[in-house]
């Protein structure tokens, strides 16, 4: 994990510069939904929560708006507190960049709303069935990673996907995507890259690149993948523990071209939350 | 469906006056939330689309956030078009109120991201099954006014809800509180009354409007609602067609006091979309 997304700028902290590992895999022009979502995380953590905020508040959605393809070029990240109250935050986080001949705009944007942590109210309440499935170890060896070549394109893992049998629960050896058969799919990812040069990432960071992973889990069927995701909204009732993050296919809805698609989350002990996103037919290059 | 729970200012149009309908049930000086979902979308409609980018556009997500109790007051919109591009538009609205001794201040606010109807992509994606359950009439006669539960008077439901049984039989009783039963709820919602005085209510302000419901019916287990929602995200493929909208319990899930919630959106003709709370532990008053 030497190897990371972004790089601080030296003078300007609102300046993260992002590296080759963060590009897409719609045009090599463009960087990554994942890393927008993870910024929206990074940046409200950084900058607008204490110690004391981010122990005793939850966060409990982050919405990451992907207004426009987002250039691999530095990112001007600000953020700010809407809302302190004794019970709720809210923080709104702005990304822009220089697109050419455009000057700087805002490429995407973010929110995140923290609740208080109390104690659960009295009595049951019915939820889904859990799944009961063990993540890989902790310790289990990094994926070997491939050279990217000139290209550079999906050439090499951003993160490490360990795809789960569907009514076994045993994971494939023949991890390829073909193995994401018509049906519920299950897995667990974890990342291989820190978010930020020289710095361990996050608890919030992880699950919030992870979130976007909802487009073409949910999204993606027998011709592959066609929707390109215009959000991610990442609901969480509990911050996830350990570095395997379960996912799990929940919802895919379609009309004219529009798509809403929904993967339930997990940790080693179970629901964390889920993630959603909308998008738009796109023919994958 | 004469009475509704808005009427318009004489000389603001960017004002908006609650009726006594649009009384919440966590203090009856604090407005419903489903008012203020239903509010966000009737503001984008009404002054930022044209009928055009209407039938052009699918109204993708709804994003909610409720930062304050909104008082039974007098409630002042504004909105912004944040990005408007071939396939997405994105609009910011803002619900601002004065609370007494500190003047006007904001209490929600919303926005809306729109994506360009086109066809769908080739190929098969999974989806879960969906529900076979026919809705009730469009003509069934609308409930007659009950007595209020305290028996201080009489009051005519500000929707109506009919259930459906764990064998997916319809309930005709619309006596409150209604019939949920443990496990995985299911049920049928019409507006009642009018949105905005002297107006027709379009299809988005209703399924804003029923989107709140997520925290009343999925949070709610067998001592009752002890959760009170921070938000609301609403997910729509397609718009609903007719008056009554099906809902369904998805997902619940509570930690240290603070809850995630989702329920399945349906019309008479299969899933339109999903509705997503966030929520804070809370003793009814």
């Amino acid at each position: 994990m030497d190897n990371a997304f972004f790089i601080k700028d030296i003078d300007d902290n609102t300046i993260y510069h992002p590296t080759p590992l963060a590009r897409g895999p719609w045009d090599p022009k463009t960087l990554h939904g994942r890393v927008l979502s993870g910024l929206v995380a990074y940046d409200a953590e950084a900058n607008c929560l204490s110690e004391e905020d981010a122990i005793t508040f939850q966060p409990s959605r982050i919405t990451a708006d992907l207004f426009r393809p987002p250039p691999m070029s530095p990112l001007i990240v600000t953020s700010e507190v809407i809302r302190s109250g004794k019970r709720i935050k809210v923080i709104d986080v702005k990304i822009a960049a220089t697109v050419e001949g455009r000057g700087v705009i805002d490429v995407a944007r973010g929110n995140v709303v923290l609740l208080k942590k109390s104690e659960n109210p009295e009595g049951d309440i019915w939820t889904p069935p859990a799944w009961s499935i063990e993540p890989p170890d902790e310790d289990k060896p990094f994926p070997q990673r491939t050279d990217f070549g000139t290209n550079e394109r999906g050439s090499h893992p951003i993160w490490e996907t360990v795809n789960i049998q569907d009514d076994v629960g045993v994971p494939y050896i023949d991890n390829s995507p073909r193995n994401r058969r018509l049906g519920i799919r299950r897995a667990w990812v974890r990342e291989t890259y820190n978010f930020v040069s020289g710095e361990p990432t996050s608890q919030l960071v992880r699950i919030a690149q992870v979130a976007d992973f909802a487009n073409p889990f949910t999204n993606s069927g027998t011709k592959g993948l066609s929707y390109i995701n215009a959000d991610v909204v990442l609901y969480l009732h509990r911050t996830p523990i350990g570095s395997w993050i379960g996912i799990e296919t929940s919802y895919h809805g379609s009309e004219e071209g529009v798509s809403v698609g929904t993967m339930s989350l997990y940790d080693k002990l179970g629901r964390v939350g889920t993630s959603t996103v909308c998008g738009l037919t796109q023919v994958h290059p | 469906m004469k009475e509704a729970f808005f009427y318009k200012d004489h000389n603001d149009t960017s004002v908006y006056h609650p009726t006594s309908f649009a009384r919440g049930p966590w203090s009856p000086k604090t407005l419903h939330g489903r008012v203020l979902s239903g509010l966000i979308a009737y503001e984008v409609e009404t002054n930022c689309l044209s009928e055009e980018e209407i039938d052009d556009f699918q109204a993708t997500r709804m994003t909610i956030d409720l930062f304050r109790p909104p008082p039974m007051s007098a409630l002042t919109l504004s909105s912004k078009i944040i990005r408007s591009g071939k396939r997405i538009k994105v609009i910011d609205v803002n619900i601002a109120a004065t609370l007494e001794g500190r003047g006007v201040v904001d209490i929600a606010r919303g926005n809306i991201v729109l994506l360009k109807r086109s066809a769908n992509p080739e190929g098969e994606i999974w989806a879960p099954p969906a529900w076979e359950i026919s809705p009730p009439a469009e003509d069934r006669p609308f409930p007659e006014t009950m007595e209020n539960e305290s028996g201080d008077g009489k009051y005519l439901p500000i929707w109506e809800t009919v259930n459906v049984s764990e064998e997916g039989e319809t309930i005709y009783d619309h006596k409150y509180p209604i019939y949920r039963g443990f496990g995985i709820r299911r049920a049928w919602v019409r507006e009642t009354h009018s949105f905005m005085s002297d107006e027709s209510t379009s299809q988005l302000v209703r399924v804003a409007q029923v989107s709140d419901f997520a925290n009343g019916f999925t949070n709610s287990g067998t001592e009752g609602l002890n959760y009170i929602n921070a938000d609301v995200t609403l997910y729509l493929h397609r718009m609903p067609v007719g008056s009554w909208i099906g809902t369904e319990t998805a997902y619940q899930g509570g930690d240290n006091g603070v809850s995630v919630a989702s329920m399945a959106l349906y019309d008479k003709l299969g899933r339109i979309g999903t509705s997503t709370v966030c929520g804070l532990a809370q003793s009814r008053a």
